[in-house]
């Protein structure tokens, strides 16, 4: 994981290598170990503190027709687990849910750290947890990492929300969390 | 001493609309999400002071969620 002064040396980097900052100078994504899922990452899902994430994750699926489809979760939504694990908890009749059926395949997108984590992953249905959490659980097990930064530009924030009733929602989701992490 | 990249080379995104032409763009406004599905093709022009790949993409239509 790159920290701050890692970033900032790579940008002073490429500014020795460049005639100016401003020079837009393809920089392929950064892979990561497979299999793992980053410490930051982790972090952010490890279904605590949910009232402080207020960045959602953007997953992409294919659907029928090859078309991608964009959904967004919440932190309050996914559970990172040990072994490249990550669990998420959907609407069992949505789009996403009928492409998973279909194809197992899906990208996870969060900014963290100035850049964007994406991680690949494979996905599987679990059984329906419990039914106050009338969901369906998947477990996606991460295949690839990669990690997008600009020599020229930080991330600074992805998709942000604001709930509007924190002490509702924040009930939710550890509803869903407890759900994810019994779900076998 | 890292070279420029070429016109479009060496970037999955242009790759993959080389070989399937769907783009699908989402974009945070008004509270909500704007999900656009566009088909995206090359264009001809290239710029000696822009070493990038142009493309023009149609919508196939627009969804807010």
């Amino acid at each position: 994981m790159r920290s701050r002064q890692q970033l900032e040396n790579g940008v002073s980097t490429n500014r020795s290598l460049n005639m100016s900052e401003a020079e837009h100078v393809y920089t392929p994504p950064r892979e990561h170990s497979a299999g793992g899922i980053p410490a930051a990452v982790a972090s952010y899902l490890d279904g605590e503190n949910l009232l402080t994430k207020m960045q959602a994750l953007r997953l992409s699926t294919v659907d029928a027709e090859g078309w991608p489809h964009a959904a967004l979760l919440s932190a309050g939504d996914m559970l990172a687990l040990s072994g490249g694990r990550i669990r998420f908890a959907i609407f069992p009749r949505s789009g996403m849910a009928a492409n998973l059926a279909r194809d197992g395949r899906i990208t996870m997108s969060l900014s963290l750290d100035g850049g964007m984590w994406e991680l690949r992953m494979r996905a599987r249905r679990l059984q329906q947890a419990t039914p106050e959490v009338p969901l369906a659980c998947f477990e996606a097990q991460v295949v690839r990492v990669r990690e997008h930064v600009a020599p020229y530009a930080d991330v600074t924030t992805g998709i942000t929300f604001v709930l509007h009733d924190p002490h509702l929602v924040l009930s939710r989701w550890q509803r869903q969390i407890a759900a994810l992490r019994a779900a076998a | 001493m890292q070279k420029p990249a070429e016109h479009g080379k060496g970037h999955q995104a242009a790759a993959n609309l080389a070989r399937d032409g769907r783009l699908t763009l989402t974009l945070s406004l008004d509270g909500g999400m704007c999900e656009l599905r566009l088909r995206a093709r090359r264009l001809a022009h290239s710029s000696p002071g822009v070493p990038l790949a142009f493309f023009e993409a149609g919508g196939d239509g627009a969804h807010a969620c």
